[in-house]
């Protein structure tokens, strides 16, 4: 346990040096933020009591701001780990070592998002106190945010395992990019999607970490849905832990442990 | 620069294109999905109402559709020559083409064209044509508005030019290299949403607001003739001035990494 500590602490402390590129992050997730406001601000029309699918105009403002802040937290960058990896060969050290590149991964993203981790749980707290209704769920929603947050990790590292095929990784940036933006609700909450699509994509692992969680905070969502997806999470969890691990079985016969 | 040497540029940039096919696929790829997104939030704003500030969904429509045509357009005819630019200088290796007997300004902004980018403007241009559809268009509209749509592209140019170039003074300058690109998008929105100042701003100053709209007015004759006037002197002083920056900046360059 103590090796994935390290692995944490100094992720902590590399993010600490790179601080102006977190700063850097913040400031275009609120410029892009405030475009979409105005943007909802001229569709509100100025009414300030009209609701759409149940949204105020400040209650979307809240929820824009929430789902641009949840973008800092679950980053793509292990997505990329394995394929740097891969292509160096410097994989092989880890072959040998007693270390789980899964628990690292875990680790290493928990140390990089490790600040805005903790605001998010605060501003939570204080939504769960001071919001509408339903109080008292901290614990069940703090629950919610730890299970999306390892759904997140395996996912990526689902995806990082293309590194083992592919040469270059770097296209998958603005593709993860794309669907998060659209996926996980960016530009407006999922229940607005026409053709009745939200219904279908609200629970996709992007929806999971942005959209749903964002209006979990808000205290959008009852106490039985969100019993319902931790469960449905800790099953997705259980599922691509095993199939992550299989999958890295199979990769690995691939590598050759030569750098390119 | 010579359009011989020029014809040599694009060969070189097809052929590139062609190797590298799995990227440029990709490039294709994530361009469409990007407009695509734009086209199903302007569905999903016209749920809500008809009209925002004044336009309707099919204006709305128009004018992603022309902000995106100016952005691939610019990706096509300059991005990567942009990309390389940055590289040469902080590595050193504008020396090369400074050997050259050809103009070291035109040599660099026309290094190379990007193809993949060529084929999300015809998509785009597809897309506008249907948006278009039952308007009544008139040849010299047309033609006002493809020359719009120029001008718009060498306003992008312009400021990513300027930008790149402060690689000449400063050694980390690719942090700010994104700003364009948020101000495009925020440009890419109907005017009136924003405050007066705001729209002012990027209208006179770093006419972000005029690239994209002034061909949409060319093409509904709505634009004024000073307006217009303004940003073409505006072009051609700030054309200038890069011109001289280039210059000075090729003075600061020392030829080591």
């Amino acid at each position: 346990m103590r090796k994935y500590w390290y692995v944490a602490r100094n992720r902590f402390m590399v993010t600490m040096v790179y601080r102006s590129d977190f700063v850097f992050a913040m400031a275009v997730a609120i410029f892009r933020t405030m475009i979409s406001a105005f943007l909802w601000r001229a569709i509100y029309g100025g009414g300030e009591n009209s609701y759409m699918q149940g949204y105020s105009y400040r209650e979307l403002v809240l929820y824009l701001l929430l789902t641009n802040a949840t973008s800092l937290i679950f980053s793509f960058e292990l997505c990329f780990k394995i394929g740097q990896l891969v292509k160096t060969g410097r994989l092989t050290p880890y072959l040998y070592r007693p270390i789980n590149i899964l628990y690292e991964n875990l680790f290493e993203s928990i140390g990089a998002s490790a600040i805005s981790m903790i605001v998010f749980s605060a501003v939570m707290l204080f939504f769960d106190v001071h919001g509408s209704g339903n109080g008292n769920l901290f614990v069940l929603k703090l629950l919610y945010f730890v299970l999306s947050y390892i759904l997140w990790v395996l996912v990526l590292s689902l995806i990082g395992l293309l590194g083992f095929k592919m040469i270059q990784m770097w296209p998958l940036k603005p593709i993860m990019r794309g669907l998060y933006m659209l996926f996980a609700g960016i530009l407006f909450p999922l229940e607005f999607l026409p053709w009745k699509l939200g219904g279908f994509i609200k629970y996709n692992p992007f929806g999971l970490v942005g959209s749903t969680l964002t209006q979990v905070v808000m205290g959008r969502i009852g106490r039985r849905e969100i019993e319902s997806m931790i469960l449905g999470m800790l099953l997705g969890i259980v599922i691509f832990y095993f199939l992550y691990n299989w999958l890295l079985k199979k990769s690995l016969k691939l590598y050759e442990g030569a750098g390119a | 620069m010579k359009i011989r040497v020029y014809r040599e540029l694009i060969k070189l940039s097809v052929r590139e294109f062609v190797i590298y096919r799995m990227t440029a696929t990709l490039t294709v790829l994530f361009g469409l999905m990007f407009y695509g997104i734009e086209l199903l939030a302007g569905v999903v704003y016209y749920q809500f109402t008809d009209s925002i500030m004044g336009m309707t969904r099919n204006d709305y429509m128009i004018l992603i559709t022309t902000a995106n045509i100016i952005q691939m357009g610019y990706e096509l005819l300059f991005v990567t020559s942009h990309e390389r630019l940055e590289d040469a200088i902080i590595e050193g290796e504008l020396d090369y083409a400074l050997i050259r007997p050809v103009n070291s300004f035109f040599y660099y902004a026309f290094q190379r064209i990007d193809i993949a980018s060529g084929v999300g403007l015809l998509v785009s241009v597809a897309f506008l044509c249907f948006f278009l559809r039952g308007t009544a268009l008139t040849g010299i509209r047309v033609a006002g508005y493809i020359v719009g749509l120029f001008l718009g592209i060498w306003m992008l140019f312009l400021v990513n030019h300027n930008i790149v170039m402060l690689s000449f003074w400063v050694e980390k300058s690719s942090k700010i290299a994104g700003i364009p690109e948020y101000l495009f998008e925020l440009a890419s929105r109907p005017r009136g949403i924003y405050p007066s100042i705001l729209v002012w701003i990027l209208s006179y100053i770093l006419p972000f607001f005029t690239a994209i709209h002034c061909p949409i007015e060319m093409l509904s004759n709505k634009g004024s003739v000073m307006g217009v006037a303004y940003y073409l002197l505006f072009l051609v002083i700030v054309s200038a001035i890069t011109y001289l920056l280039w210059n000075k900046g090729l003075k600061k360059y020392a030829s080591a990494s």
